[in-house]
């Protein structure tokens, strides 16, 4: 395959998926069904970029795959006769008129819903990606209310809650010091939000009551408006606490991976007994209190359960309609690799008609990364960056110290300041600010790049070293799921109509 | 004439500026945060 070639194939990618074939249009983010004949054409022409004497005009531009509609014909010009070769190579699998059809159809989408311009990469040069989001200041807080946990996760990322430190709480002067900063540093903001996280935050849920309750009321003085969340795995989340959570309108991110089994197998306390009948009974519990709104189930998938979508119906059957799963990638036996990625993406695919069977049902519920929002505006910000860590979002140690986000807490190259003192590393801020998919050589000429807006930047920055260098392993993983999540966006998109 | 071979069925609706965040959070993607499962979902300024 040639260089432009290439450059075709990532600019649109196509696929199957639900025994149906797509090309998604990365640029315009359009997706298409496609026949075989259709299918057919278009990878021939996607092998073939010169085909086509109008295409000489798309050809001639840089990246060899943007076309614009004036560069096309209008199907009735000489220019769009079907190329003799395209004839040969196909006309013993399909009929010349319908060769000729999906042409012209291919034609007419050219530069319009495939192959078109890409505006955010023309308009954000490299020089020109926009800082101006550093000034507009924080929106978004983490406080890692406690470096200790109850249990000892086999695959977290923090270490089993001592982010490679020793045990520490958050005291609550600290939390207070921690909101008087967010409030300050979020300028003319008006909705700031505060996730209580840890290792387990309701190991100090005495500073948490305290640092909501001065938010709320340091907020209202200054006409800011609080929304806060709370991480937990449920074991220690009793009937007062989930209370007070409830009575202020607190979201729960609640830790639980499915089948019991699967979930004891790394969810373990640290005396290596089972967490998954109390963090259920517990997280029922609070799902229940607050009417069963407000929470999303976050769970998380290894190696040793690639049968996932059985942990989703798990937790559907339990009672959860808000679920999220996330892959675990990372250095351990739990830790998935390419090997992986067939049995995910066969679960994956049994999981869409599962969600689907339940909208027909009339009993839905969200998986998370089947949220896409292509229908709704993500806005251009949200396409470009995965999220605003380093300098919209930022994570706040037990001791003050702010980090980019709360997976990088804990690296000291990535140690920002502290609530006292201020952030003193305005290099990080905007190498994180900078950090987005126009920036991104791999970035640029992957099909799911505004979908996925770049990549976690801590993923990046353990695996690569390098924030601009996603993982290769999650983007692959990224990529199967994001097919899954455009043919359940598809599917329900024709459940409606029928 | 409708397109049968080659057919687009969804029209993505974004933004092409970013007028207002307010209402979207920032935070991480990966879900491990509440804050990211509302950033992920349909805009609400929309």
């Amino acid at each position: 395959m040639t260089g432009a070639n290439g450059a075709l194939r990532s600019t649109v990618h196509v696929f199957r998926a639900g025994g149906k074939d797509f090309a998604y249009d990365g640029a315009s983010g359009t997706l298409h069904v496609l026949d075989d004949i259709g299918r057919a054409v278009l990878e021939w022409f996607m092998d073939n970029p010169s085909a086509g004497k109008s295409r000489a005009a798309g050809e001639s531009q840089e990246s060899g795959v943007q076309m614009r509609p004036g560069d096309v014909g209008d199907g009735n010009s000489a220019s769009d006769a079907v190329p003799e070769d395209l004839v040969s190579a196909l006309g013993e699998r399909f009929p010349g008129p319908e060769i000729r059809e999906a042409w012209q159809e291919l034609r007419s989408a050219l530069g319009n819903t495939l192959f078109g311009c890409d505006e955010i990469l023309e308009q954000e040069g490299i020089e020109e990606v926009s800082t101006s989001p550093i000034e507009a200041g924080l929106k978004s807080m983490c406080l890692d209310i406690a470096h200790d946990c109850n249990l000892a996760c086999e695959y977290c990322f923090a270490s089993q809650g001592l982010f490679g430190g020793t045990p520490s709480l958050m005291s609550e002067e600290t939390g207070k010091a921690a909101i008087d900063y967010l409030l300050e540093a979020s300028k003319d903001r008006k909705y700031l939000d505060v996730d209580f996280f840890g290792g387990e935050p309701l190991l100090c849920f005495d500073t948490v009551k305290a640092v909501l309750l001065y938010a709320l009321r340091e907020g209202a003085k200054r006409g800011k408006e609080f929304r806060f969340t709370l991480t937990t795995n449920c074991v220690l989340l009793d009937d007062e606490k989930i209370a007070f959570l409830v009575d202020h309108g607190v979201s729960l991110i609640l830790s639980i991976d499915g089948r019991s089994e699967v979930h004891d197998r790394m969810r373990k306390t640290r005396g290596g007994h089972p967490s998954y009948s109390r963090a259920l009974e517990r997280a029922k519990a609070a799902v229940e209190m607050n009417g069963g709104k407000g929470y999303f189930i976050r769970g998380t998938y290894t190696k040793h359960n690639l049968d996932f979508d059985e942990d989703v119906k798990s937790l559907y059957n339990e009672g959860f309609r808000y679920i999220s799963l996330e892959p675990a990638v990372g250095e351990g036996p739990w830790g998935l690799s390419r090997e992986d990625l067939d049995a995910a993406d066969k679960s994956y695919a049994r999981l869409v008609e599962f969600w689907l069977d339940c909208h027909r049902r009339n009993d839905p519920f969200e998986f998370y990364h089947f949220n896409l929002g292509l229908q709704h505006g993500l806005c251009k910000e949200r396409r470009m960056t995965g999220c605003g860590a380093g300098y919209e979002y930022v994570a706040v140690t037990p001791e003050g110290e702010i980090f980019p986000c709360h997976q990088l807490v804990g690296r000291q190259e990535f140690s920002m300041g502290s609530i006292r003192d201020g952030i003193h590393r305005k290099d990080l801020m905007t190498r994180f600010c900078m950090s987005r998919v126009p920036m991104k050589p791999d970035c640029v000429s992957c099909w799911a790049r505004y979908l996925c807006g770049g990549g976690c930047h801590a993923r990046a920055a353990y695996s690569t070293g390098d924030l601009l260098r996603p993982d290769s392993l999650s983007c692959e993983f990224m990529k199967k799921r994001l097919e899954h999540a455009l043919l359940a966006q598809y599917s329900l998109a024709i459940l409606a109509q029928t | 004439m409708e397109p049968k071979h080659i057919v687009p069925v969804i029209f993505p609706n974004w933004k092409k500026e970013t007028p207002n965040c307010e209402a979207c959070q920032s935070t991480c993607q990966s879900a491990c945060k509440t804050s990211c499962t509302v950033s992920n979902q349909p805009c609400p300024l929309k």
